[in-house]
């Protein structure tokens, strides 16, 4: 029943798509295009007219510093794994205070497509991106970035967190949040 | 000597026609560009010369310097072939329309029309019907699904269109009593057929929207499905010369309005060409305009429009015209 | 065989199967972390804890400390047991500090993997953490305690397992700490295998931390051919590089585990030495140009001299895929070898071992593990096939008596008897146990209560120490021994096996004696380096030097390597793979890992980044196996063997070489060894005895005098210096004592050894080990006996 039921009304559906009702809906389609053509354009003439883009637009990426001044990326990679189109790649090493760092850092902009899952990924919110969108270059390896293009002298936005306050280097048991070490040679209680 | 000035009238207004088509067609896309960019509130090409008048130079130095790609497997010599057909046989009908009354010059009568020929309407027919050929060797030939598939769309669709579009012409035929164009403007010399015949008007210009696959009919080059279907393997000129056709078959298909149902060149006031040209001119921005308003059919869709709506209503169109004529003759 | 019913499935497993085992054998994985199957259950992480609903016993209990029994119910899937394990998990995560990103472990990581799992992401205790102060532990492991979650992995497999002491749990309860007393280097070759198990970042691999991510690298599974034995292992490339090799779980070979010096000897393939372009005289050029010098140098000796007068060499570390080609080229060309061995004593004495181990029943590790009775004869296990040791562990662990009749002052994690025979001494002692079942009573107390107890033995037999009749007297002694008893034969390389079964008459020596007598021309040497380990360098390079053409197909940057006049590079078994017989016949191939390339790393020569260019491939050429090289020289010389992949190889070989009929990968070979002519040998003449001479022996190390590993600069930290062993009495006689530094003039060289002293070394025999080389390579011929003149203290 049921299935009949939809049947027919399926008949009448189509029935009123091809009913002269359409004529009066295609008519309300032209007047309302014809409208639109005495209407001032919205377009904004980009080179003359720039907007300020909002904080979070998704354009250049950038490597920031934590609130010390020093670099945060650690190399861990995620950025790189998480990348859909592969085109961050870098090799971590261990800088002479213990930190794991990034000895080379590298972003295609080429292959970029300003996904923002870099940033998402990024456990010391190094890697950000930013407004800024105007990256066009004639030659293809002037868009390879390397970690000195991409490195900057400020927190970006975040301006306050400091991962390395939290892990890696530092002396351990003095981080906040940490006993002093423990003594594996008495068992006194 | 008649001979030679013969030739030499038509050779020159052949290469003027020809040179205003090119330049109509060129400047009808950029046209269409700014009149869909106002339709959609925005401001179209602006940026190549005042107004982005040298849009279509550009465009043209562009299409010509670059690369003229033959895909791998293609049918080389069919493959080059089609968008030459295309475009020669969009050019060509416009050969048949008329743009004037005749002109006495020095005691030569000057047809207002490259040839005015007796069966004018049925030549258009036939090289309309001709350009079928460019499109299905083209998609054929470029060795590609997407092409392939808008060639058979295209065959299909036009083949179907075909009927209701001769159909939609047959009363304005019954009415005027003759094939040629020049003798069916001289007959609309008190009223347009269009106000006569406003069926058969809806009937050919929806019928010649399918026929020259325009939008709401492109659905052998539907994009969103088929890349570009049937030039999808196309670059350079050659995909110009695809592009030349389709515009120059808006002014033939303009021409044939104005001339068929609007009056050709008769009006008050102005000198008669330019009437026809603003009539051309009227019937491509209409063209433009349901670019802008229409969405897409469906494929089903356009099957039943043709046949089970087009069909019927001119066939009914022609007996109640025949009817009519029967009970009235002309005086 | 009890039946217990998990997750709804129903199994039957045997008796003294854990639940946790029974879980996976149906596919179920239960999460552990302290749980591991060669160390056995602990119950310290208590997170495999699943619910049994019916049965024996009841409630959520611990998989991995509980044995199937009929009747048993269990849902891992309980929401108790769920519950249960992801509180667990937020315990073990209360004072794991949450430095995932700079961690090496992130990604293969255990407690990551269970943790993200469970659920939990957000600390909910705002207590403080517990903290430690790490270790250094050497070259091998990087320690970072904070992470630990005491599963006691580590301690189990370094202390129970491997049977070294050093390393081990400090402390009590929460503040357990794994260490050592003090900083150090760890002693056990065995340690890599800590960065294995360790369960989370606290033990990580050092030579490769921060190379690269997990998610990185190319792996695939590969062989190990630092030994005989054959171990697998999984190998990790990134950025042309091979980064780290680790143990790939083999029950019938090496189970889960591997030595450092499988695990850290890949590094000859990143050498930066390492030949990457064909060069011609000493001077790159393009492979086109080096194939045809050869193929024109071959052919135009070939035009002056004959087929006869092409001497070809390989070695026991080249594929058998070279080797099948090696053979069949020479068949086809009439060119006079393959030499795969050193001298005519080397190939004897491999086949023989092959024949007597495979006609008494060859045992490989996994026999070894389950012997209640284990002699050792001329073999060190520790130097010569370090996993053995580990095996021999195992067996002692469960009761096994062992015994060892080697003049080397053996040392094995575990209690043993030892008896410092050689030569004559060996020969009369396995003859007295040929004849005899208790003979061996006299040299090995307790032998006769431990054979008479025992069930299975097993006799390790190495060729290097023991000479051919001493090998073939024991073949007698094992016979003797009955059924009960196996041979394990510890070969010198990873192919020996295959070697001796392709071998023809021609050795090394025998081939430079041609060329001494004239008759070699032209020598191709594929995959070898005569020089390794030569006592003969002057007179080896003075035939080198002597020739006409030398073409060298090989991946090391070795000696006769910058001696070639046309040198084709190689690949190596990461690049192209490879088949390989370890010692007990067992046939198994390694997969290619990468493409090779020059290592980016390498590549970068100072700068900071990776070049900015574009290419179309990665620089350095991808080197062809050497049987693909031998291949196209063999078509361009008009002597195509039709063969055009691996399969084709096989296909061939197949049929030529009845020893690989019906064997398939992982499978043992069927050979009854042979081709010993008995009378080829003749013994040597033992040199004089005079009272102030004393014969040498020399030997090699574990991190010190394989091929292969001589060229990883991961092993340098850990290869011993030279070392010379004296008989204690001897040496105190002399004054000597351990740790004094002396030199031994060799010729015209003095070389710089430490003096080691052991009750077991013969008092008439000086055990030399060069270790580090250095000095040696300039010693022109080790004579066979040196005399305390000859020795004096630095």
């Amino acid at each position: 029943m049921g299935e009949k039921r939809e049947g027919r009304s399926r008949d009448e559906a189509e029935r009123r798509e091809g009913g002269l009702h359409v004529l009066g809906a295609i008519w309300g389609g032209f007047a309302t295009t014809l409208k639109h053509l005495f209407r001032r354009p919205i377009t904004q003439q980009y080179p003359e007219v720039r907007r300020s883009l909002p904080e979070r637009a998704r354009g250049r990426i950038i490597l920031t510093r934590d609130p010390k001044g020093d670099e945060r990326c650690v190399a861990c990679e995620l950025c790189s794994a998480v990348c859909p189109v592969s085109c961050i790649s870098m090799q971590a090493a261990q800088r002479e205070d213990g930190r794991r760092y990034a000895l080379w850092f590298r972003i295609n902009f080429a292959r970029c497509i300003f996904c923002g899952l870099c940033e998402e990924a990024c456990p010391t919110l190094a890697i950000q991106l930013t407004p800024d969108f105007e990256m066009i270059k004639a030659d293809p390896l002037d868009l390879l970035y390397e970690k000195e293009d991409l490195l900057v002298d400020h927190c970006g936005k975040n301006t306050y967190y400091d991962y390395q306050e939290h892990c890696g280097t530092g002396e351990k048991g003095m981080r906040p949040g940490e006993l002093p070490p423990v003594d594996p040679k008495t068992n006194l209680p | 000597m008649e001979l030679l000035t013969y030739l030499a009238l038509m050779g020159l207004k052949s290469i003027a026609v020809l040179g205003f088509l090119l330049f109509a067609a060129s400047y009808l896309v950029l046209g269409e560009r700014k009149l869909l960019a106002r339709f959609q509130v925005r401001y179209g090409p602006n940026r190549a010369g005042p107004w982005g008048l040298l849009q279509p130079i550009a465009d043209m130095i562009k299409l010509l310097a670059k690369e003229d790609i033959v895909p791998q497997g293609a049918d080389r010599k069919l493959f080059l072939l089609a968008p030459a057909l295309v475009a020669t046989t969009a050019l060509l009908s416009f050969g048949a329309v008329p743009w004037g009354p005749e002109l006495v010059l020095g005691g030569r009568k000057i047809e207002g029309a490259v040839a005015d020929v007796q069966v004018g309407l049925l030549y258009i027919f036939a090289m309309s019907s001709l350009s079928v050929y460019g499109i299905a060797l083209g998609g054929w030939a470029s060795n590609s699904k997407y092409s392939l598939l808008g060639a058979v769309r295209g065959a299909a669709q036009m083949i179907s269109y075909e009927i209701s579009l001769g159909l939609s012409l047959a009363p304005i035929v019954m009415l005027s009593g003759s094939f040629s164009l020049r003798e069916i403007v001289e007959a609309q010399e008190k009223v347009p057929f269009g106000l006569i015949q406003p069926v058969s008007l809806f009937l050919f210009l929806t019928s010649a929207l399918a026929e020259i696959k325009r939008i709401p009919f492109d659905l052998p080059e539907a994009e969103n499905e088929l890349v570009a279907g049937y030039h999808t393997e196309y670059s350079g000129m050659r995909f110009g010369l695809f592009f030349l056709g389709e515009y120059v078959n808006i002014i033939v298909l303009g021409g044939v309005v104005a001339n068929m149902f609007l009056g050709g060149w008769k009006g008050p006031l102005l000198p008669p060409l330019l009437w026809f040209v603003i009539k051309v001119l009227a019937v491509a921005f209409f063209l433009i305009w349901v670019r802008a308003t229409l969405p897409r059919l469906r494929y089903d869709q356009l099957m039943h429009l043709g046949w089970k709506l087009l069909l019927p209503l001119s066939v009914l169109n022609v007996i109640l015209t025949g009817a009519v004529l029967a009970a009235w003759p002309k005086s | 065989m009890p039946r217990l019913t998990i997750d709804g499935q129903v199994i039957e497993v045997p008796p003294g199967t854990k639940v946790i085992d029974a879980a996976e054998a149906l596919g179920i994985v239960i999460p552990r972390l302290c749980y591991h199957p060669a160390l056995g259950p602990a119950g310290a992480c208590r997170l495999c804890a699943v619910s049994f609903l019916d049965g024996p016993v009841k409630g959520v209990l611990m998989s991995c400390s509980i044995e199937a029994r009929d009747g048993m119910v269990v849902s891992t899937e309980h929401p108790e047991a769920v519950s249960f394990r992801k509180q667990v998990i937020e315990w073990l995560m209360m004072n794991h500090p949450h430095d995932c990103p700079v961690c090496d472990e992130g990604g293969h990581c255990l407690l990551q993997e269970v943790t993200v799992a469970s659920g939990h992401c957000r600390r909910r205790y705002p207590g403080p953490k517990r903290t430690f102060v790490d270790q250094d532990l050497g070259p091998f492991v990087q320690q970072e305690m904070n992470r630990c979650i005491h599963c006691w992995r580590c301690r189990r497999f370094y202390q129970d397992y491997a049977g070294y002491r050093d390393f081990g749990a400090l402390g009590i309860g929460w503040r357990t700490y794994f260490g050592r007393a003090t900083s150090g280097v760890l002693e056990s070759p065995f340690s890599g295998n800590l960065v294995d198990i360790c369960p989370t970042g606290a033990l990580t691999d050092k030579p490769s931390r921060f190379m690269a991510r997990r998610w990185d690298v190319e792996r695939a599974p590969s062989l190990c051919i630092h030994c005989s034995l054959g171990c697998n292992v999984t190998v990790s490339a990134h950025l042309r590089e091979i980064v780290q090799v680790e143990a790939r779980y083999n029950g019938d070979v090496n189970g889960h585990f591997i030595c450092d010096r499988g695990r850290y000897g890949f590094d000859y393939a990143n050498h930066p030495l390492r030949p990457r372009s064909p060069a011609v005289m000493g001077e790159e050029t393009s492979w086109s140009k080096a194939i045809a010098q050869a193929v024109a140098g071959i052919e135009e000796v070939t035009r002056a001299h004959g087929p006869k007068a092409i001497g070809v060499v390989s070695s026991e570390r080249a594929s058998l895929e070279a080797m099948v080609t090696l053979s069949l080229l020479c068949e086809e060309t009439g060119w006079e070898g393959p030499a795969f061995f050193q001298d005519e004593e080397t190939l004897v004495k491999n086949r023989l071992l092959a024949q007597v181990a495979l006609s008494h029943g060859i045992a490989g590790l996994r026999e070894v593990e389950k012997a209640d009775l284990i002699l050792i004869v001329g073999t060190d296990p520790i130097c010569e096939a370090p996993l053995l040791a580990l095996a021999i562990r195992q067996a002692w662990r469960r009761g096994a008596w062992v015994g060892a009749l080697d003049p080397r002052p053996i040392e094995l994690p575990l209690t043993f008897e030892q008896s410092g025979l050689w030569d004559e001494e060996l020969k009369k002692a396995l003859l007295k146990g040929a004849q005899r079942e208790e003979g061996l009573e006299e040299v090995l107390p307790g032998w006769k209560e431990a054979l008479d107890r025992s069930r299975e033995i097993v006799v390790i037999l190495g060729p290097t120490v023991v000479d051919i009749s001493s090998l073939r007297r024991c073949g007698e002694f094992v016979s003797k021994l009955g059924k009960k008893a196996r041979i394990f034969p510890v070969f010198r390389g990873p192919n020996s096996l295959a070697a001796s079964a392709l071998s023809r008459e021609s050795t090394f020596r025998s081939l430079a004696r041609k060329i001494r007598e004239g008759k070699i021309k032209a020598l191709l040497l594929v995959e070898a380096d005569p020089f390794h380990g030569t006592k003969m360098r002057g007179e080896l390079e003075a035939s080198i030097r002597s020739l006409e053409l030398t073409i060298v197909i090989d991946y090391l940057p070795s000696e006769v390597v910058k001696r070639a006049h046309i040198l084709i590079p190689s690949a190596t078994i990461y690049e192209g793979g490879g088949s390989f017989i370890n010692q007990e016949g067992r046939l198994q191939r390694a997969s290619p890992v990468h493409r090779g390339g020059i290592p980016l790393r390498r590549n970068l020569q100072g700068n900071l980044r990776p070049p900015r260019t574009f290419a179309k491939g990665p620089p350095g050429e991808t080197a062809k196996s050497s049987w693909q090289v031998l291949l196209e020289l063999g078509e361009r010389i008009g002597k195509g063997l039709g063969i055009e992949d691996k399969e084709d190889i096989w296909k061939v070989a197949r049929e030529r070489f009845p020893f690989l009929w019906q064997v398939e990968p992982g499978g043992r070979i069927s050979w009854e060894g042979g081709g010993v002519q008995e009378e080829a040998m003749e013994e040597e003449e033992d040199p004089s005895q005079s009272s102030q001479e004393m014969r040498v022996l020399l030997v090699t190390s574990t991190f010190a005098g394989e091929e292969l590993s001589q060229y990883s600069s991961k092993l340098d930290p850990v290869r011993n210096e030279a070392r010379a062993f004296f008989n204690e009495e001897v040496a105190s006689q002399r004054g000597l004592r351990r740790g004094d530094r002396i030199w031994i003039r060799m010729g015209d060289v003095r070389v710089p050894f430490s003096v080691k002293t052991s009750p077991k070394v013969p008092s008439k025999l000086l055990i030399l080990d060069p270790g580090n080389e250095g000095l040696w390579r300039e010693v022109r011929e080790v004579s066979k006996t040196i005399g305390w003149t000859e020795i004096e203290r630095a």
